[in-house]
């Protein structure tokens, strides 16, 4: 913990993420007012004092549509990876582990999905689906598990032939119990890495969606369809504080997660820190000339 | 030969034939014959020592008689009281019960602990999944293994890496002793550690057997060692055990060529020691493209005609009789 | 049988005048590595004096310094190590080189590195690249030191590779480290080290991960590079039978220190510090006596970080008193080219009987 805490960037993302988060939740009160609230007459006002973003055509408070809209992005990028995340991390531990048929199953599914365009995945899912807040959730961990999946499967590859390992197959432990309570602990650090940069990219594969019309519908606000203003290039041209805010917005977290995500890389190292600082001196003698048959 | 005792663990003419597959097609080329017909007995209280120089098949042996891998051939049985039981079809509880009785210990002590649980918590695991449900027991069957290990209570709080490689394998020897096995089979448990920790551990394995009457199966590539620790010593050589003898009679018995030239390769700090010593030429030739007849026979400073044709059998020796086996065909002809 | 037959080492020793010719000289080295925020004193005043043609093996167990010693006399030290004090006198014919003033990576050690002193690796897998040709790699050395054309030294490499016991040589050339067993890898890699026919070969390790015959073979190859070209090796070990099998001298070190040194004979047949006899007696010999219980050290080898002051070994020494914790033990000559850093050893040179045996 101490370590993540040194660490310069991690630290201005986690601060970053941290007000956002606590923003978006505040929305409401922190702009003073509902995202939803019309006021026609004020319509598309540049930002001011009154309306520190400006207004859309409807005369909606930016700021707190902006604010709120992180409430929704937010939510997507959390929930979307952390299903993909679980089930890439179930089925990389049992392909990784179990190996042979099933890995081979498993396998020629992830690549199929991986080698469809992923547009047109998310396309045909919600075309099936429909659109909405939970459905993206669901597209997106349906077609978003494969990395976390080949990480895993990595990790697993590697684990399953050490001592440990062997053992406790020569005390008669049962697969489950193996796979889940004795080498799943051990590919945390990577699993936690990968949930933070998965977030990021939820977010922005929201932004890119709802950008298309194909995500959330803009009666409910989110980053990414705050941005279908910008389909217009009059509105790019002239009222720049329509789609620049939701940009900056989706920028600004997405940085913030990647920081913390490469501080918990450094942080949560495989090789535990203590045993190398205690035989440390030792470790560098021997070096790599090795130990003995 | 001990006609009259019945052994504890029966191995006959194990197999393990790894196939090699080649070609587009992946058809099987041949095979890597890591153990090719291994015939072996362990008695109980007794320890034999197993060793040989790389790829003779003594880990996979080990693992074999662990029950971590199949045998591609051949029997395993083990004595549970009523005799011998072929184990190699055993599932579930029964496996289980073989696996109390079996235990086994890994050569690097570094690894063989999960690094993220305490090491209190690990030999808990191991009795609980062992059917000993009364936590009451479990706590006492691992402080007695810990105090016969000498490794203090206090210590079952830590994580592995907290402890040295003397200290883990300590720890492991413990960790099979809570279950009260019959047998430890122990692949290179000591190959990783500083020559006074050997000690230790040597010092550790010859007090547990003396008080607890386990057997041992000690694998090794240190001959010396497997000298001081068995009772008797088995020499394997690419797949095949070549000579059993008693550990005593090391090295002035030793009838096999092989084992002839192993010894002698031995550094020793005896001044007295012979002169000359047997440099055997060549390398160990590859497993898949094995020698037919004797495995020995491409470097053999004795070798005969019938050595390259006939595979010869482990069977009482001729000449020192009792104990004592050997696979060669030198003692057909004996003096 | 006669083919199999290989040296029997047990051969005259060298012999030594007074007057030795000495290759190296290490005259109280210091070394220390920084580690984190500390300072480690991984080599702790060690003096050798080695005499051309001899063969000196360093023992000990992980955490003495022994590998350290050779990494530092060659100035492979890692990054955060350095020679804090000492010298490293050479002897290249009539001039004497101070190996450890020179730059790291500059000209004179380039060429003092491999052409003069050659290095022999534990782990070939690690030290050999796996991308090229064995050939290759061992020509390279050659090429790199001598002006002579690509042939000549693929020509020379055969021709070593032959001698070397390596077969099929010409085919050989062309292999790549993977191709070859552990004990064949070592050759090359011997091959690399005396190509260039260095005066002195450091060999750290060189045969722990083998099998005991391919051992044998290798350490024939070794005293024959010794008695037929005269040259001086340094063989690393922790094995101390191997050690009164091929060594002329034994220096025993125990955390940065040599505690004892001197001919092999006296060192190992009448080991007089307290360290080197534990050692010696938790090695069981093939004609051990069974019912004689190994003899352990207590506890493990502490950091050395944790041993400032007074013996390194007073932790865990059966004889230790108080005063072997005040100040630094000087060596003390107990035969004539025997040295010991003990002060328990009374003015025969022996350790004090210990109340209820030892």
């Amino acid at each position: 913990m101490s370590n993540f805490l040194h660490n310069p960037s991690a630290v201005i993302g986690l601060t970053i993420i941290s007000i956002m988060i606590l923003s978006a939740v505040f929305a409401v009160q922190i702009s003073g007012v509902a995202p939803e609230y019309i006021d026609p007459v004020n319509g598309r006002l540049g930002p001011s004092l009154d309306h520190l973003m400006g207004t859309d055509q409807l005369g909606r408070d930016m700021l707190s549509r902006v604010l709120s809209g992180g409430r929704q992005s937010i939510y997507i990028g959390v929930l979307a990876s952390f299903f993909a995340n679980l089930i890439g991390t179930i089925l990389g531990a049992t392909a990784g582990y179990l190996g042979g048929k099933i890995d081979a199953v498993v396998m020629r599914i992830s690549e199929l999905v991986m080698t469809f365009p992923q547009l047109i995945l998310v396309l045909i899912f919600v075309s099936l689906l429909g659109q909405g807040i939970n459905n993206v959730i669901i597209v997106f961990a349906l077609t978003g598990w494969m990395t976390t999946f080949r990480l895993v499967r990595g990790e697993f590859f590697s684990l399953r032939e050490e001592a440990f390992v062997e053992a406790d197959r020569a005390f008669g432990f049962s697969k489950p119990r193996i796979i889940f309570r004795h080498i799943l602990p051990n590919t945390m650090s990577p699993i936690v890495v990968a949930f933070t940069i998965n977030i990021a990219i939820f977010i922005i594969a929201e932004a890119g969606l709802s950008f298309l019309g194909l995500g959330v519908p803009v009666t409910t606000p989110t980053w990414g369809n705050l941005l279908t203003a910008a389909q217009n290039p009059v509105v790019v041209d002239e009222y720049w504080w329509l789609w620049v805010f939701p940009a900056a917005s989706i920028a600004t977290f997405v940085l913030g997660v990647n920081f913390v995500g490469d501080g918990l890389r450094d942080v949560l190292d495989p090789r535990d820190k203590s045993l190398i600082a205690k035989n440390k001196w030792k470790t560098m003698l021997v070096g790599r000339l090795g130990r003995k048959k | 030969m001990s006609s009259t005792r019945t052994p504890l663990y029966k191995v006959g003419q194990i197999k393990k034939h790894f196939p090699v597959l080649g070609g587009v097609l992946r058809r099987t080329k041949g095979y890597v014959k890591a153990l090719d017909g291994v015939d072996l007995e362990v008695f109980r209280g007794e320890t034999i020592a197993v060793i040989g120089e790389s790829g003779c098949g003594k880990t996979t042996l080990g693992r074999m008689l662990a029950l971590l891998d199949k045998p591609t051939g051949g029997d395993l049985s083990f004595d549970f009281g009523q005799g011998l039981q072929d184990v190699t079809s055993l599932r579930g509880v029964d496996q289980m019960r073989f696996r109390k009785k079996v235990q086994m210990i890994f050569q690097d002590p570094y690894t063989s602990f999960n690094p993220r649980q305490r090491v209190g918590a690990a030999m808990d695991e191991v009795l609980r999944v062992h059917g000993v449900n009364d936590e009451a027991e479990r706590t006492a069957r691992i402080l007695e293994a810990c105090e016969m290990v000498n490794i203090r209570p206090e210590y079952l709080q830590r994580y592995p890496h907290e402890f040295s490689g003397g200290q883990r394998q300590r720890l492991a020897i413990a960790r099979c002793l809570a279950t009260k096995p019959e047998l430890i089979i122990a692949d290179e448990i000591v190959s990783a550690l500083d020559v006074s920790i050997q000690a230790q551990i040597v010092n550790l394995l010859l007090k547990i057997q003396k008080e607890t009457g386990l057997s041992f199966i000690f694998v090794t590539h240190d001959v010396a060692v497997a000298r001081y620790v068995g009772h008797r010593v088995a020499v394997m050589y690419l797949g095949n055990v070549v000579e059993i003898l008693p550990a005593d009679s090391l090295p002035e018995a030793a009838e096999h060529p092989y084992t002839i030239a192993l010894l002698s390769a031995v550094p020793s700090m005896n001044p007295t020691a012979k002169e000359q010593r047997v440099v055997l030429q060549g390398e160990v030739p590859s497993p898949i493209d094995m020698p037919s007849g004797c495995a020995f026979s491409t470097r053999c400073p004795a070798v005969m005609d019938i050595c390259r044709t006939e595979r010869p059998v482990l069977k009482i020796s001729n000449i020192s009789k009792g104990d004592h086996q050997v696979a060669c065909h030198l003692d057909k002809g004996a003096k | 049988m006669e083919d199999n037959v290989g040296w029997s080492f047990r051969e005259k020793k060298v012999n030594l005048s007074t007057n030795e010719d000495l290759i190296l000289d290490l005259k109280s080295v210091n070394v220390k590595f920084k580690v984190e925020d500390d300072t480690l004193h991984i080599l702790r005043d060690v003096s050798l004096s080695i005499p051309r043609g001899s063969f000196l093996c360093v023992v000990g167990e992980s955490g003495c310094g022994k590998s350290v010693t050779a990494q530092a006399i060659v100035q492979l030290l890692p990054d955060n190590g350095e020679v804090s004090s000492g010298d490293i006198l050479f002897s290249q014919g009539d001039k004497v080189v101070e190996l450890n003033k020179l730059e790291k990576f500059g000209k004179q050690m380039r060429d003092i590195r491999g052409a003069k002193i050659g290095m022999i690796f534990q782990d070939t897998l690690s030290s050999l690249n796996p991308a090229h040709k064995v050939g290759r790699q061992v020509a390279e050395s050659l090429l790199q030191h001598f002006p002579i054309s690509k042939d000549e030294a693929r020509t020379r490499v055969v021709e070593l590779f032959r001698k070397l016991g390596i077969p099929d040589p010409e085919r050989r050339y062309e292999a790549y480290p993977h191709e070859f067993s552990g004990g064949m890898r070592q050759r090359v890699m011997i091959a690399i080290a005396t190509i260039c026919e260095p005066d002195l070969v450091i060999a750290d390790e060189p045969t722990t991960a083998l099998d005991v015959t391919i051992q044998a073979q290798i350490m024939t190859l070794l005293k024959d590079l010794q008695k037929s070209a005269g040259k001086t090796f340094i063989l690393i070990t922790h094995n101390m039978a191997l050690v009164s099998e091929v060594a002329d001298h034994v220096a025993v070190m125990y955390l940065g220190r040599v505690v004892e040194y001197g001919a092999v004979d006296q060192v190992l047949r009448d080991p007089r510090h307290p360290y080197t006899k534990a050692l010696m007696a938790s090695v069981p010999n093939l004609d051990a006596d069974k019912n004689v219980e190994l003899q352990t050290v207590d506890g493990q080898t502490p950091s050395p970080a944790e041993v400032t002051v007074g013996c390194e070994f007073a932790g865990r020494c059966p004889y230790v008193v108080a005063a072997c914790k005040e100040k630094t033990i000087e060596m003390t000559q107990v035969n004539p080219g025997h040295d010991v850093r003990c002060i328990r050893l009374d003015s025969n040179g022996k350790l004090p009987i210990l109340a209820g045996g030892a």
